[in-house]
């Protein structure tokens, strides 16, 4: 077998040397002008190049080649434009920078009015219901208008802030409440108005004073307490589950969950007034 | 001794190792028909340039072996930086029946996977060049090129198994 193979590379061989010896070679006279005339051109200086010019060899053009650099030229151009627009050197104006968006800055007293003013800009008409002093009254949910008279600011703010306290309520709930024009909104039942500015109600929340916290301590228990009474509560229910009884569980909180239920998010003033939009 | 009779001995030299210096033409190139004409010429005139520090220590055939392969090496490496090659154009105007295409690309293909160290070995080999004349030509010893002439055969026996669709493992 292996002789066979050693054969076949031989009997290759072989059968190339009898095609190569049917190659018509120079003759003796031809080889001796060749040899004459390379040294010829030698002496003459002329460069002698070994290298043979063929008709059948061409130099290909490689056309590709520049469109692949144009494109990325292109490609280049395009990701530097980029670079350089959003680049804080940039003399685009970017929108979404704080120097070009009163917005998106601090409300000082000297910047307040074009604090307003982008607040306006920065919110798109869909989300944001059209507030005129007409209407404000006949769609209580129009809470954003500025607007002096003490009594229409106190009772909208109340409904404000009476819907933001109540975090179960869903969408629905909160309309009807904004809808009923009569909820007591300068009333104690509105907790946490303090001289109806509904944006104290936070701050009172998060400033309460230790005496307040006793008194809810008092009201609910201490942190044992409802934790005892909630582990209480935990060991009722696996009972109940032992005994396959079922347990109702209550709804989830509707409010958590919907992102599409407006926010509102008051905007203090300096003057006292304060504006409340939804977004 | 004369320019004409440097010539004439020459010129015999050349006539008597003509198909060997062909041999190395079409083995170590991808050249056919009038291409291979003007390589054959350019290897002559490079034995020619060559011959006056000839010493006639060795073979003329290992000799010339080196000399013609060593310029048709230079002559590819120039060409494959100057410019692209069509073989398609090539094989055109070879002028060339098919069996003959058939029988060099046969060959062709056989060597195309070994390295050139390895190339000249075989050729030579199967020139009937003796292992010290291969040891003279190649600068290795004797009895590395007796080992690197197996590992050569070794080699193309596997691929003309894999030509012929066996595969060994």
């Amino acid at each position: 077998m292996s002789k066979q193979k050693n054969n076949d590379i031989q009997d290759k061989y072989r059968r190339f040397s009898e095609e190569m010896d049917k190659f018509e070679l120079p003759s003796e006279q031809e080889l001796l002008d060749l040899i004459q005339q390379h040294d010829a051109a030698k002496a003459d200086g002329k460069q002698v190049d070994f290298t043979p010019v063929h008709k059948e060899t061409k130099t290909t053009k490689p056309l590709w080649r520049y469109a692949a650099a144009v494109l990325l030229l292109v490609f280049l151009g395009t990701a530097a434009w980029l670079v350089v627009w959003n680049s804080p050197f940039s003399s685009t104006p970017n929108n979404n920078s704080p120097s070009n968006n009163p917005a998106a800055g601090t409300i000082t007293a000297d910047n307040e009015d074009s604090f307003r003013q982008g607040i306006s800009d920065s919110i798109p008409p869909e989300t944001m219901p059209a507030h005129s002093e007409a209407n404000s009254d006949a769609n209580p949910l129009l809470l954003s208008q500025v607007n002096n008279d003490n009594t229409a600011k106190t009772r909208n703010q109340g409904q404000v802030a009476t819907s933001t306290i109540l975090p179960n309520m869903t969408c629905e709930e909160y309309i009807v409440i904004a809808d009923d024009q009569t909820i007591p909104t300068d009333s104690t039942d509105s907790p946490a108005l303090d001289n109806g500015h509904p944006s104290r109600l936070t701050i009172k929340d998060v400033d309460m004073k230790q005496d307040e916290v006793n008194d809810r301590r008092a009201l609910h228990g201490d942190k044992k307490d409802q934790h005892r009474k909630r582990h209480k509560a935990n060991i009722e229910k696996n009972d109940n589950r032992d005994k396959n009884i079922n347990v109702i569980v209550p709804k989830q909180n509707t409010y958590k969950g919907n992102t599409n239920f407006p926010r509102p998010h008051y905007i203090p003033s300096a003057n006292g007034n304060t504006r409340v939009i939804y977004y | 001794m004369t320019q004409s009779s440097t010539q004439n001995e020459f010129v015999a030299m050349i006539k008597q190792h003509e198909r060997l210096i062909l041999k190395v033409c079409t083995l170590f190139s991808n050249f056919k028909g009038e291409d291979l004409r003007d390589l054959y010429q350019d290897a002559v005139c490079a034995l020619w340039e060559s011959y006056p520090s000839f010493r006639h220590e060795s073979k003329e055939s290992t000799w010339i072996f080196a000399v013609s392969r060593h310029t048709i090496l230079n002559i590819m490496r120039k060409r494959r930086t100057n410019e692209v090659l069509v073989d398609n154009e090539i094989t055109d105007v070879s002028g060339y029946d098919e069996s003959t295409k058939d029988i060099i690309d046969e060959l062709r293909m056989a060597i195309a996977h070994l390295d050139p160290a390895e190339k000249d070995i075989f050729i030579m080999w199967m020139e009937g060049f003796k292992n010290s004349e291969i040891a003279e030509t190649t600068n290795l010893s004797e009895g590395n090129v007796a080992v690197k002439l197996t590992r050569i055969k070794k080699k193309l026996k596997k691929e003309i198994n894999i030509e012929r669709g066996i595969v060994t493992l």
